[in-house]
C-alpha cells in the first residue's frame, strides 16, 4: 500500500495497528474467496472452521458457538447440517464448499463481506444458488457486498451499483442500470458488446475489444484503455482523463465519454461484422488473402479457397 | 441444415454425417470393484461443414467424450465412424494416419503448449510428424498458419511464455489448423480467457471454419458461447446426453427438465432481464457417477420426475420429440408448462 | 474507421510486449546472481582447468622421489614432499584428475542409465514399469559401500570399473526422479496436443518428456558428481580404490596423509581441504540449479 485512505465508518483502515485490524477483520469486514478448496484447511472439520472464525472474536458467547455453526450452515443450506459439520473439506461438494467459506464469512454478523469470484469456479446451476444466497444475506442481515467479478452477468443480478476498473483505476461507476443501458466509457460500452447473451438470437458476429488486456509492466501514457479504444482523440495519448460525473451518481473517467462517440463519431455503425474483424486478425477493410497461394498445393485439405 | 439426424432414427441420408458416434460408453475404474461412467452410451451425429455445442457441468463426461473422439483416450466400448471409418478399430500407424482429419484444441493455453520448444516448433510439429514438410517449406507454413491466426509470422523463434493468453491459444489453433484437418474438437477453447478476448477467438474460429470449410464439435460449460456458435446444441448430464436441439429454438423451448433449469441459471448481463430472471432450483447436487441413480439419472432432482414410478425405473430412450429435435424423458411434453 | 485501422496496426505491430528471453538464458541469468552458486562454479572451473593442464604438465612426476621425505611446504615444493619424497603438489593435481574423472563418469553413466529406464519405466507404465521399479528397489537395498567392495573383488581395480561400481550404486535415484518426471509430465495437455498431432510414442519421450524434465536431470546429476567422488575417495582410503602408486585423493588421505597426521599434517591437510571444497562446490551449484530451474521462481 502505497498511499490512500480507506474509510470504514469513517475510521482509516490503514491507520489501525496490527492488532486493531485483526479486530476489524472477520468481525466487521468478511473475506470469501474465488477458491474455496485452498482456502480451507483440508485436515480440520467444517465444523472447527466455523467455530474458529467466531473464538477470534468474542462476539459470539463461547458457549452458543457450536450451536451457531450448525444454524449457520444451515442457513447456508448445507443439508443436514448438524452431522456434516463434522466433515472435512474433501467430504464437500464444490459448491458446498462455497457455502461453508460464506457460512464462515458470516459468522460474526459482518457489516461487509467482500466476495472475490464467490462463484467463478462453480457450476452455473451451483452460481445461481450462491447468488441467492448473498442476495438473500444482503436483504435479510443488511450485510453490505463487494462482488469482484468478471461476470457482468451476475453483476447484473446481484449488484445496484457497478465500479468498473481497466489497469488499476476506476474508469467508469455508477448505478447499475444506467451503466448497463447507457456506459460512458468506451471499455464498459465494448465490453457489455462483446458478449454473448443467452437470450438474444444468435447474432452474425461478436463484436470485440481490440488489442490485448494491458501490460501492466508497461501501461501506456495518458488514458490506459487508448490503445484500445476505437473512440480516442489526441488529447487520451497524453493527458489522463480523471473520473468525472457524467449524470445523477455516473461517473466515467474519459475525454470523449460515448455520448460523444455517439453524436459525433458514429459510435452506433463502427463496429465492422464482416469476416475477418473483430477477430484480431486483420485491420477493418483488408482483404484476406487466399490461405495456401504460394503453396502449390498441399498434401491435404481445401486448396480451393478463395478470399471472402 | 434444418432437421437433425441421430444414428437411430434416419436412414443414410445424401448430406452424409461427417462424424458418427454409435452408443459410445467409456469407464474408468476407480479402485478394486468400481467404475465410473464418465460416458454411458451417447450417440450423435455431426455433418461436414456444422458447427455441434456440447454443454454440460463439470464431470457430466464432455471432455471425456471429446478426447475419445479424437482417440486421445480409448472408448470401452461403442463405435465412432469418422468418414465411415471405424476409429475404435484403429490402432497403431493406421490410427496415427487418420489424426490427420482430426484435431483439438485444449482449454488451457499454458498448459497446451510445451513450455521447451518454440512456436515454430510446436505449430511445425504435426507437418513434421507425418513427413509434410521439410525445414525450409516448413518455416513458409507456421509463418502462413501464424498470419492465420493473427499473430505476427516472424514470431516463430519465439517461446510460449512470451504469450499471452489469448495469443497462445491462436497458437493452438494455429497448430491445429497445421493439418488442415476435417474436424475440430474444441475443448472450451475461450473458457480461460479474459473477457474481453474471448469474442476474438470465437470470431477467428468462425472465420477459419468458413475459410477451410471445418467442422466443430464445440465443448463448453458456458451455454451463452455454445448457443452463439453452434448450429446444434448437445446437453449431456451424467455420462449421458439429455437433449438435441437446433440453438435458436433451444432458448425458446426445452424438451428436457435439466435443460431448462441449465438454462434458467445462466446469469444475462442486462439488470432488466435479471430482476425478471427465475432461477428453477435443482434439489441435491449432481450425483456421483460411480453410483448414478437407476432409470432416468435426473430423477432425484427432477422437479416433474415420477419417482417412485416409470421415471426411477425405466431409463428414457432418446427419442425425437419434434422435428430436429431430441430428449430422453419420459415427460417432455409436461417441460415447457410445469418446470420453472 | 481511420482510427480503428490505426489501432489494428499498432496491435498488429506490438503484439509481443516481453522482451524474448530463451528459459535456458533465463536460467543462467538466475544462476548468476546466487552469489554462492557463481563462486562455486568459478571454483569447479578453475579445477577443471588445472585437471586439463594436468594432462600437459605438473610440477614433478607424481610417483617419483624428488627430495627428502615429509619435508614441508617450501619455495620448491609449495605442498611439500610425502613419506616418499614425492611433490605433494604434482601428486593432488593427479588426484584431481581421477577424481573429477570418476565424478563425470559416473554422473554420465546414471544419466544414461537412470534417464533411459526412469523414461521407459514412467512412459509405457505396466509391466515395463513394474520389472523397472523391482529393479531399482533391489539395488536400493544393498548397502553403497558393500556393493562397491563386491564389485572391486568381483572385477578387480581400475578407474572404468569404480566408475562402474559407483554408478551402480547411484543410477536409481535417477531412474526413481526421471520416472516421477515423466509420470506427472506424460498427463500434460501439451503431451496430449502432441499425440493428436501424430506424434510417435520415441518422438514423445525424447522431444517432449526428456527436454521438461532436464532441469531435475541436470541438478540431480550435479549431486551425483559430489557423491560419487566422495565414496571413490572413501574407497581408495580404504584401500581397496585406485591402487598406489598412482595419487588419489583417497589414497593421499588414508595411505600417506593419515599414518603422518603428527608430525607431517601438510600431506593431509590441503587434499582434505581441497575435497570437501569441492565437494561444497558441487553441492552449491546444485543448489543454484535447483532455484534457477524452479518455474515458480520468476525473477
Amino acid at each position: 500500500m502505497v498511499g490512500g485512505q480507506i474509510l470504514f465508518h469513517g475510521r482509516d483502515l490503514l491507520k489501525l495497528s496490527r492488532e486493531e485490524m485483526r479486530r476489524v477483520r472477520g468481525r466487521d469486514i468478511a473475506m470469501i474467496f474465488q477458491d474455496p478448496l485452498s482456502a480451507l484447511n483440508p485436515v480440520l472439520r467444517i465444523g472447527y472452521q466455523v467455530d474458529e472464525a467466531m473464538h477470534a472474536h468474542d462476539k459470539v458467547p463461547r458457549n452458543q458457538v457450536a450451536a451457531r455453526s450448525v444454524h449457520l450452515l444451515d442457513t447456508v443450506r448445507v443439508p443436514d447440517a448438524s452431522r456434516r459439520v463434522r466433515d472435512y473439506p474433501h467430504q464437500f461438494s464444490g459448491g458446498m464448499r462455497q457455502r461453508a467459506m460464506i457460512a464462515m464469512g458470516l459468522a460474526n454478523r459482518p457489516e461487509l463481506l467482500i466476495a472475490d469470484e464467490p462463484t467463478t469456479a462453480l457450476d452455473v446451476t451451483v452460481q445461481a444458488q450462491i447468488l441467492e444466497l448473498l442476495r438473500e444475506m444482503n436483504r435479510e442481515t443488511g450485510t453490505s457486498i463487494i462482488l469482484i467479478t468478471h461476470n457482468l452477468g451476475v453483476v447484473a443480478g446481484l449488484c445496484s451499483r457497478v465500479i468498473v476498473m481497466y489497469a488499476g483505476e476506476i474508469v467508469e461507476e455508477g448505478p447499475i442500470e444506467q451503466i448497463f443501458e447507457n456506459p460512458q466509457h468506451p471499455y464498459t460500452w465494448a465490453l457489455l458488446r462483446s458478449i454473448p447473451r443467452i437470450d438474444f438470437a444468435r447474432h452474425d458476429r461478436l463484436r470485440s475489444i481490440e488489442g490485448l488486456p494491458p501490460d501492466l509492466i508497461a501501461l501506456p501514457r495518458g488514458c490506459k484503455f487508448h490503445p484500445r479504444c476505437p473512440f480516442r482523440v489526441e488529447r487520451c495519448l497524453t493527458d489522463e482523463p480523471s473520473l468525472q460525473t457524467v449524470k445523477g451518481g455516473q461517473r466515467a473517467a474519459c475525454w470523449v465519454t460515448m455520448k460523444r462517440a455517439y453524436e459525433e463519431m458514429g459510435a452506433a455503425d463502427i463496429i465492422d461484422t464482416r469476416p475477418g474483424a473483430a477477430s484480431g486478425v486483420h485491420p477493418p477493410g483488408f482483404t484476406l488473402p487466399p490461405f495456401g497461394a504460394a503453396d502449390g498445393g498441399g498434401p491435404t485439405g481445401p486448396s480451393e479457397v478463395a478470399a471472402p | 441444415m434444418t432437421s437433425s439426424v441421430l444414428p437411430v432414427s434416419e436412414p443414410a441420408a445424401t448430406d452424409a454425417p461427417l462424424l458418427r458416434v454409435i452408443d459410445v460408453v467409456k469407464h474408468f475404474s476407480a479402485g478394486v470393484g468400481a467404475t465410473v461412467k464418465a460416458v454411458d452410451g451417447v450417440s450423435f451425429d455431426i455433418r461436414p461443414g456444422e458447427t455441434v455445442g456440447l454443454v454440460g457441468e463439470s464431470g457430466c463426461g464432455k471432455s471425456t467424450l471429446g478426447r475419445l473422439i479424437t482417440r486421445l483416450l480409448p472408448v470401452t466400448s461403442g463405435q465412432i465412424l469418422f468418414d465411415g471409418v471405424d476409429l475404435t478399430a484403429l490402432r497403431g500407424e493406421h490410427l496415427r494416419q487418420q489424426r490427420k482429419q482430426l484435431q483439438i484444441i485444449f482449454q488451457d493455453p499454458f498448459a497446451s503448449l510445451d513450455p521447451r520448444m518454440t512456436i515454430g516448433d510446436i505449430i511445425g510439429e504435426p507437418l513434421v510428424n507425418f513427413g509434410l514438410a521439410g525445414r525450409h517449406e516448413k518455416d513458409r507454413r507456421v509463418q502462413e498458419l501464424l498470419r492465420v491466426v493473427g499473430l505476427n509470422p516472424y514470431f516463430n523463434n519465439r517461446y510460449p511464455h512470451e504469450f499471452s493468453g489469448g495469443q497462445r491459444q491462436r497458437i493452438g489453433i494455429a497448430r491445429a489448423l497445421a493439418l488442415r484437418p476435417k474436424l475440430i474438437v474444441c475443448d472450451e477453447p475461450v473458457s480461460a480467457l479474459d473477457v474481453s478476448i474471448q469474442a476474438q477467438i470465437v470470431n477467428l474460429l468462425e472465420d477459419l471454419q468458413a475459410e477451410f470449410h471445418l467442422t466443430y464439435l464445440f465443448i463448453a460449460h458456458d451455454l451463452s458461447v455454445v448457443r452463439h456458435i453452434s448450429d446444434r446444441v448437445l446437453v449431456m448430464y451424467l455420462g449421458k446426453l439429455v437433449e438435441i436441439a437446433p440453438s435458436d429454438v433451444l432458448y425458446q423451448s426445452q424438451q428436457h427438465p435439466y435443460t431448462r433449469a441449465l438454462l434458467s441459471a445462466i446469469p444475462v448481463p442486462d439488470p432488466r432481464v435479471e430482476s425478471q430472471r427465475r432461477l428453477i432450483h435443482l434439489s441435491g447436487e449432481i450425483p456421483s457417477p460411480l453410483h448414478p441413480p437407476s432409470g432416468c439419472r435426473f430423477h432425484p432432482r427432477c422437479p416433474i420426475a415420477e419417482a417412485p414410478g416409470i421415471c426411477s425405473q425405466v431409463e428414457p430412450p432418446m427419442e425425437q420429440k419434434a422435428p430436429g429435435r431430441f430428449a430422453a424423458c419420459h415427460f417432455s411434453d409436461r417441460v415447457v408448462t410445469e418446470v420453472g | 474507421m481511420s482510427i480503428a485501422t490505426e489501432v489494428a496496426q499498432e496491435f498488429d505491430a506490438g503484439v509481443v510486449a516481453r522482451e524474448q528471453v530463451s528459459l535456458w538464458r533465463d536460467g543462467w541469468r538466475r544462476l548468476r546472481r546466487n552469489r554462492l552458486a557463481l563462486a562455486a562454479t568459478i571454483f569447479l572451473a578453475f579445477l577443471a582447468l588445472v585437471c586439463v593442464v594436468t594432462f600437459f604438465w605438473t610440477p614433478y612426476p607424481p610417483s617419483v622421489f624428488v627430495g627428502n621425505p615429509y619435508a614441508g611446504p617450501s619455495l620448491a615444493h609449495p605442498f611439500g614432499l610425502d613419506e616418499y619424497g614425492r611433490d605433494m603438489l604434482s601428486r593432488m593435481m593427479v588426484g584431481a584428475q581421477i577424481s573429477m574423472a570418476v565424478g563425470l563418469g559416473c554422473a554420465v553413466i546414471a544419466v544414461v542409465v537412470g534417464v533411459s529406464l526412469g523414461l521407459l519405466a514412467g512412459y509405457l507404465r505396466g509391466w515395463v514399469d513394474s520389472v523397472i521399479s523391482t529393479a531399482i528397489n533391489i539395488f536400493y537395498s544393498f548397502p553403497t559401500i558393500l556393493m562397491a567392495l563386491i564389485l572391486y573383488i568381483v572385477i578387480g581395480p581400475s578407474i572404468i570399473n569404480i566408475m562402474v561400481a559407483i554408478s551402480l550404486t547411484v543410477w536409481m535415484d535417477m531412474a526413481r526422479l526421471v520416472r516421477g518426471q515423466t509420470l506427472s509430465i506424460r498427463e500434460r495437455e501439451y503431451v496430449e496436443a502432441a499425440r493428436a498431432s501424430g506424434a510417435r510414442t520415441g518422438r514423445i519421450m525424447l522431444g517432449h518428456v526428456l527436454p521438461n524434465s532436464l532441469g531435475p536431470i541436470i541438478v540431480q546429476a550435479t549431486y551425483i558428481i559430489p557423491s560419487a567422488i566422495l565414496t571413490e575417495a572413501f574407497l581408495s582410503f580404504l584401500g581397496v580404490g585406485i591402487p598406489p602408486p598412482t595419487p588419489d585423493w583417497g589414497n593421499i588421505l588414508g595411505t600417506d596423509g593419515l599414518p603422518a597426521i603428527r608430525f607431517a599434517p601438510h600431506i593431509l591437510l590441503p587434499t582434505a581441504i581441497l575435497l570437501s571444497v569441492t565437494l561444497l562446490a558441487f553441492n552449491f551449484l546444485g543448489d543454484g540449479l535447483r532455484d534457477a530451474f524452479d518455474p515458480r521462481q520468476k525473477r
